[in-house]
């Protein structure tokens, strides 16, 4: 069959599932989806280049039109994209081999609160923002602040393992998803147990949080939720250097004090991003610190982190630098105050236990800043999202003037990236805490996981046989044709 | 127009791969799709810019389906003027002949003087009120409530008539142009803003009151901007006035308005123009108890679904969002929702004809003063 009519036999198919008005295969909106925050889509577009774009972009609005969706791919052999909020960075719903981009915002129904459990249900597609006002409004919270969350949705939140600000305290993504549906790649739809906690054999429902739509699409989401805090309370602290502010932080979190948010800011973000987005001018480690729940809790839990902290030399910078940040927290984010082409870079983080975190820290600071000296490599980093056992530092490349050509820019950027994430995990880290894997650090994964990799491999084969799922993403062998 | 073009470039380039407003912009988040965001039209225009897409139909149908009220501006930390590189490209769109039909046709009939309303002066007189024709003041009544809010336009001139202040009106009151810039008809946009203006010169009035938002902002804002002039004129919104008049005792508040009231910020007062302040007082001087603030008020208020003339080429979006901003009114248990703009009253009003937010009355705060000052039952 010529490509012409199959793309329209195709169509066709999808819509009588989802109807016409739900498929669009317009110019325009292929280009505005071919893309999430993944920089190398933008340097693409940036050098007048089309990125890869979807075929046919869906939004279907029921667990059973998916379902139906993946039959039909399936029986094409046509690559499935799911798409969230499309604010991932690793490339995740970049359509690399195009195919069928299933947009799920339309599944956005906030289907119940338990006020009880303190849990709630929702479909993958509501927004993160949406869903955090709505259920303030009954007095809880989710607790799960990624700086992406005007934009991201809850599918996305648990797709890609991300994190928030107050990790630290309340957890990851994953920390806090209770069940889930999901429709497999054959369209057949299933269920994790209703509660995470068990002992009835592998944990089927971790199996699917992360897998970035390799695995299926996951359509209905039951989360904890926490109750609005009686009181959240700041504190800012300089200590001399990044080591003094580690430690201060190894001895909170060992002391199994749980501080909302830990985030220490290393000498030349201290410098570069808390001068220009706190207008703080100082030198030395920037370190602001929270702590919620119960005011007497929060009283005692401040004193003690103060005591830590000024023993380890800390200088108290007092309260209001702290609540400044917090109320600012997103402001970062927002264009022109974030990073941007023409600049190139990158969030190279990594989680490590405590004996480690400094040596990979140093250790990739040498390998930015002096193997690609010639590009005038600045790396900056901070340290938030604590565990404890260890910690997580948000590190990051940035070239002002990278090449201008996107071949030449994409071989500078894939470089960077082979040095950074294996410098990480040589020294005991891995490649990425929260932000995914997508098809940026894909190609490394056999080299993290090890003879470990044939065991998510036979998963994905076994589930995905004909590789429809997200090809090109998470490192796995591609299948479709 | 309103963007030079490096500010137009910056903004394009700042929008194209950033989602970080997407929460703000509530067609987006009811029409879920990626593509009729801020980013989506971002990337879209960037695509353009750079040759890799040429401007059709699809393009139009994107540019034109949001609210353009000011939101994603407010929202946006760098201050990016969203809203106005929307408009950039609708006037692009209408000068290549790409805009909608709905559209089209909408301008065409404003340009053809085609109002549904009638004239300020039909309609005072109907009331048997008549303007003074040589008053320093000015009511400018907007073609929205001449067509559909006639009775806010009688209940202020009664209280201009209780406070025993004369205004004239324009006896054939043209439309300001408000309409035709958000459209794209930035040359009828143009037209209209040297017509209205020369008119008002021509009346010898020195202040011109506004009963609509938008009609307030494009004279205030804009009408110099496409050429008009309007130098020497003073141009206040009535609830400015209204607040004064009350503060001062030229009004006196004969019975206080024991019904519980919520109030709606037209975002052409609130976000372009900040008139955030006089409503309340004028609620607070007014009402018996504590006005009932919604969720999202002033600057971040959102829209009554009217914005950007959206209700022209999707009705049913701007219903949908209507239906939004009912259920934000009924969630703080008032049973009146004020606003100061006839155009969100009557979108509003629209919308409660589906049968849904029963309890919740529509009403100006004209119409609110009115009563308070005993002018109305
Ligand atoms: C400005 C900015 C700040 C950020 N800050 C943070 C942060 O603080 N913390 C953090 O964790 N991340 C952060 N991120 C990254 C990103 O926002 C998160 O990974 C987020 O969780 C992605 O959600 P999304 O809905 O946008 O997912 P998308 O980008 O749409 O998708 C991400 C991946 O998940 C898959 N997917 C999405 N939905 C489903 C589904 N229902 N079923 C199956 N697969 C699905 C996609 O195929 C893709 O592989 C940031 C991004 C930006 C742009
Ligand atoms: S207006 Fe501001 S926040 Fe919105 S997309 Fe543009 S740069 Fe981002």
């Amino acid at each position: 069959m010529p490509k012409d009519l199959l793309f329209d036999v195709i169509l066709n198919e999808i819509a009588d599932i989802v109807g016409h008005e739900d498929v669009t295969v317009r110019e325009a909106e292929r280009i505005a989806y071919s893309m999430d925050v993944y920089l190398v889509s933008q340097i693409w577009l940036d050098g007048g280049q089309k990125p890869p774009r979807p075929d046919w972009i869906v939004f279907p609005e029921s667990t059973d039109e998916i379902s139906r969706l993946l039959k039909m791919a399936s029986r094409h052999g046509i690559p499935v994209i799911p798409y969230g909020g499309g604010t991932g960075s690793q490339g995740g719903t970049v359509p690399l081999y195009g195919g069928m981009l299933i947009d799920l915002k339309k599944m956005n129904r906030i289907i119940k609160i338990d006020e009880k459990s303190f849990t709630v249900t929702v479909q993958p597609g509501v927004n993160g923002q949406h869903l955090e006002w709505t259920v303030n409004k009954k007095g809880f919270t989710l607790a799960h602040y990624p700086a992406s969350i005007y934009g991201a949705t809850v599918g996305g939140y648990v797709a890609a393992r991300g994190s928030g600000t107050l990790s630290t305290k309340y957890g990851k993504a994953e920390d806090m998803v209770i069940n889930m549906e999901i429709v497999l790649p054959s369209g057949e739809v299933i269920r994790t147990l209703p509660v995470p906690s068990h002992a009835c054999g592998p944990d089927l429902l971790q199996l699917f949080v992360g897998s970035e739509g390799t695995l299926g699409v996951i359509t209905e989401i039951t989360m904890r939720l926490d109750p609005i805090p009686e009181e959240r309370r700041w504190r800012a602290y300089l200590f001399d250097d990044i080591r003094k502010g580690l430690e201060a932080g190894r001895r909170i979190m060992t002391k199994r004090l749980r501080p909302c948010t830990i985030r220490l800011y290393d000498e030349n973000s201290t410098q570069r991003i808390v001068k220009t987005v706190l207008g703080l001018d100082v030198a030395g480690s920037y370190m602001v610190i929270g702590s919620d729940g119960d005011k007497r809790c929060v009283d005692l839990e401040m004193e003690t982190i103060h005591e830590i902290c000024t023993d380890q030399n800390g200088e108290d910078l007092g309260p209001e630098l702290g609540e400044h940040w917090w109320k600012h927290r997103y402001d970062f984010y927002f264009p022109p105050l974030n990073l941007m082409l023409p600049q190139m870079f990158g969030t190279i983080e990594t989680t490590a236990t405590f004996d480690r975190i400094y040596d990979i820290y140093t250790a990739k600071k040498h390998v930015i800043e002096k193997e690609f000296k010639e590009w005038g490599t600045t790396y900056i980093g901070h340290f938030s999202h604590w565990f404890p056992w260890g910690v997580m530092v948000y590190d990051r490349f940035i070239i002002d003037k990278p090449p201008q050509d996107p071949h030449e820019a994409l071989q500078l950027h894939t470089e960077i990236w082979g040095k950074a994430a294996r410098t990480s995990i040589q020294h005991g880290g891995i490649l990425n805490d929260h932000h995914g894997i997508g098809f940026k650090l894909g190609w490394l994964m056999p080299e993290q996981y090890g003879s470990a990799w044939q065991v998510l491999q036979g998963i994905k084969d076994h589930l995905d046989p004909l590789g429809i799922m997200n090809p090109g993403k998470l490192g796995f062998s591609r299948r479709c044709k | 127009m309103f963007l030079s073009d490096v500010e137009r470039t910056e903004t394009i380039k700042a929008c194209r791969h950033c989602p970080m407003c997407n929460v703000a912009d509530r067609v987006a988040q009811l029409v879920c799709r990626e593509s009729y965001g801020p980013r989506g039209r971002g990337a879209i225009l960037f695509a353009i810019d750079q040759g890799l897409l040429d401007w059709d139909e699809t393009i139009a149908d994107i540019m034109y389906t949001t609210q353009n009220d000011g939101l994603i501006q407010e929202w946006c930390v760098g201050n990016y003027d969203h809203e106005e590189l929307v408009l950039d490209a609708r006037a692009k769109l209408f000068e290549k002949g790409l805009a909608p039909e709905g559209v089209v046709k909408f301008i065409e009939g404003i340009r053809a003087g085609q109002s549904k309303g009638l004239s300020p002066e039909e309609i005072l007189s109907k009331a048997k009120i008549t303007a003074e024709p040589n008053a320093d003041i000015l009511l400018f009544c907007g073609c929205g409530p001449r067509e559909s809010e006639a009775e806010t336009i009688l209940e202020t001139s009664r209280i201009f008539d209780r406070v025993g202040i004369k205004f004239q009106v324009l006896s054939e009151e043209p439309c300001c142009g408000w309409p035709l810039y958000q459209l794209g008809d930035l040359e009828g946009a143009k037209e209209f803003s040297v017509n209205v203006a020369k008119k008002i010169k021509d009346s010898g009035a020195s202040t011109v009151v506004v009963l609509d938002a938008d009609c307030y902002r494009m004279l205030l804002t804009r009408n110099g901007r496409f050429g008009g002039d309007l130098k020497g004129i003073k141009v206040v919104p009535i609830v400015s006035l209204l607040e004064e008049w009350i503060d001062s005792g030229q009004l006196k508040v004969t019975q206080k308005i024991s019904d519980s009231v919520t109030y709606h910020d037209p975002c052409a007062f609130a976000r372009y123009c900040e008139e955030i302040d006089s409503p309340r007082k004028i609620l607070n001087m007014i009402l018996d108890g504590e006005l009932k603030e919604m969720d999202r008020t002033g600057r971040l208020a959102n829209c009554c679904g009217a914005g950007g003339m959206l209700p022209i080429h999707r009705p049913d979006l701007a219903n949908k969002a209507a239906l939004l901003r009912l259920e934000e009114a009924q969630a703080t248990g008032a049973s009146i929702l004020a606003t100061g703009c006839p155009r969100c009253q009557s979108t509003l009003t629209r919308a409660t004809s589906s049968g849904a937010h029963k309890g919740l009355r529509i009403t100006n705060l004209v119409r609110l003063v009115a009563i308070a000052a005993g002018l109305v039952e």
